[in-house]
């Protein structure tokens, strides 16, 4: 089968060459690049089992188009396989879509990162990290298949750090930010089927996200004991008043504890919106609000989150060690929602 | 020899074309369109009061977008395209929001209506990004120095003043012409 791809051309010398010019050309998130290929571009598409034109995403306020082969191409970029493809096409679509709002995100000083979560049984065929060393290097899945969504965000929608992407700090989220679900060690249904999802699909979902925050706790034997200490560690954290999403993430000694008591994912859910709660007072003293406090500002409280359900709980992280970690969403949860997309082969 | 594909993409190319300028500001009504940021809608209402007492607008009234990201919503744009003779968006001092309020003034261009968004100094090159995004890279917004979310009312009143002349330069004069 032919592909035919129309991309613009550039001649180089040779593959050492190649790597050079694309750090020239900016093409490159500051490592070194796999050279984009007419063969790799095209393997990639073929992969897709799609057209190299059709149209993978719209963001509106940028009139721009992302379309298969472009995702393609920063694919290649970034050392993707070409099975990766469908889990990098379904998180270009969640970037895309209206929910997740791209210009807020990927523009603002605040600096989230896209957190891409995989569930179902792709994330075990690609191999795709959901224990030791979570955020970790040595996955090739993990760290190419965010690479490459960075990509496309720098090089197809132009969100150039310094240019339209101004964050202050950003973190390094920003270079690959992939995570599975530890789905068969799990007691609880997994996160994509809280969302809508069969066990058997797969699916990407794509947060505005802060870095993560490692809580350690190797005293408590109980949900509450660890819980005490992940909504301590939580209540005053990333926007603190904005109400966004939290995803916390309960590693290997601390899942054995919420197993062993049975608790649910809701139970988990609601300790931690019960126990995140901030006064008015404070929030006004340390300088989240405006103006000095109020009477009855000590007595008035503000959620940390809307709602219980926007605390997403999943776990994840090696069997060994007394460690989880949460991440707080990026502003609000109605300024970038997370999308959670099928993945298509 | 090896052959490289492209991953960027292209943008296109442009020059802004803007509304038809009035001669004056005189009876003119005047939309501000503010996006939500810590004293944004002090500077423009300071604005608004000035041109109606300096410059002889008929009056202002007063925008609010849904949150700083995000361009002005379609009401907005609908409103003002019906109601009023020229726009003032403002004031971009974050990377979303300068982008965004550069993006109000293009799109009621577009519509008609003068227009002058203002963004502060820090995020200059993230205001001609975002033009360049729309193919309107000369696209001409105004320049506040930042920063102005931590000012009293009097420091306002001296960013205001500076800009002024500026504001209404633009408003009754094509910057392409």
């Amino acid at each position: 089968m032919t592909i035919e791809l129309e991309s613009i051309r550039h001649q180089v010398a040779d593959a050492d060459e190649a790597i050079d010019f694309c750090f020239r050309q900016g093409w490159s998130d500051g490592l070194p690049v796999v050279p984009p290929t007419e063969d790799r571009v095209a393997g990639m598409v073929q992969a897709s089992g799609r057209e190299p034109d059709d149209v993978v995403g719209v963001i509106a306020d940028r009139e721009i188009v992302i379309t298969v082969e472009k995702v393609a191409v920063n694919a290649v970029l970034a050392g993707c396989r070409p099975d990766y493809m469908p889990v990098v096409l379904a998180a270009i679509e969640g970037i895309c879509d209206k929910r997740w709002a791209y210009h807020g995100p990927s523009t603002t000083t605040s600096g989230p990162a896209v957190l891409i979560i995989v569930n179902g049984p792709i994330s075990r065929e690609l191999g795709i990290n959901n224990g030791d060393n979570l955020f970790g290097p040595g996955w090739r899945s993990n760290l190419t298949i965010g690479r490459a969504v960075r990509l496309v965000m720098r090089n197809v929608c132009g969100s150039i750090p310094g240019i339209l992407d101004r964050a202050t700090h950003g973190h390094p989220g920003k270079l690959s930010y992939v995570i599975a679900e530890n789905e068969l060690d799990s007691p609880w249904a997994p996160f994509h089927v809280d969302r809508g999802f069969s066990q058997e699909q797969s699916t990407v979902t794509v947060i505005a996200a802060d870095g993560p925050r490692q809580i350690f706790n190797q005293l408590s034997s109980t949900p509450e004991g660890v819980l005490t200490t992940m909504a301590d560690d939580m209540r005053i954290s990333g926007g603190v008043i904005g109400q966004t999403h939290y995803i916390v993430l309960l590693a290997g000694e601390h899942m054995e504890i919420m197993q062993k008591h049975e608790w649910t994912k809701r139970d988990v859910r609601r300790y931690l919106f019960e126990n995140t709660m901030n006064n008015y007072a404070h929030l006004r003293r340390t300088n989240r609000f405006t103006g000095p406090a109020k009477p009855g500002d000590e007595t008035r409280i503000r959620p940390l989150v809307s709602n219980e359900d926007m605390i997403f709980v999943i776990p994840a992280g090696g069997k060994a060690g007394a460690f989880s970690s949460y991440i707080p969403g990026w502003a609000k949860e109605s300024w970038s929602y997370a999308v959670t997309k099928e993945v298509r082969k | 020899m090896i052959e490289l594909l492209d991953p960027t993409r292209e943008l296109r190319e442009g020059k802004m074309k803007y509304a038809a300028r009035p001669a004056s500001l005189e009876g003119l009504r005047v939309a501000l369109i503010e996006n939500t940021k810590w004293n944004s809608e002090a500077v423009l209402h300071k604005i608004g009061d000035k041109l109606v007492a300096d410059h002889g607008a008929a009056g202002f009234k007063v925008f609010h977008k849904r949150y700083s990201s995000v361009p002005a919503h379609e009401e907005i744009i609908e409103t003002v395209r019906r109601e009023f003779d020229v726009m003032i968006a403002g004031v971009g001092d974050c990377g979303s929001c300068s982008s965004g309020t550069v993006l109000d003034g293009i799109l009621l261009e577009k519509e008609g209506i003068p227009s002058a968004s203002i963004i502060t100094s820090v995020f200059v090159p993230t205001g001609h990004a975002m033009a360049a995004q729309w193919a309107v890279p000369d696209y001409r917004f105004l320049i506040m120095e930042h920063p102005i979310a931590n000012l009293t009312g009097d420091e306002l009143d001296v960013k205001v003043a500076a800009i002024l002349p500026e504001v209404v330069g633009l408003l009754l004069k094509d910057p392409a012409s």
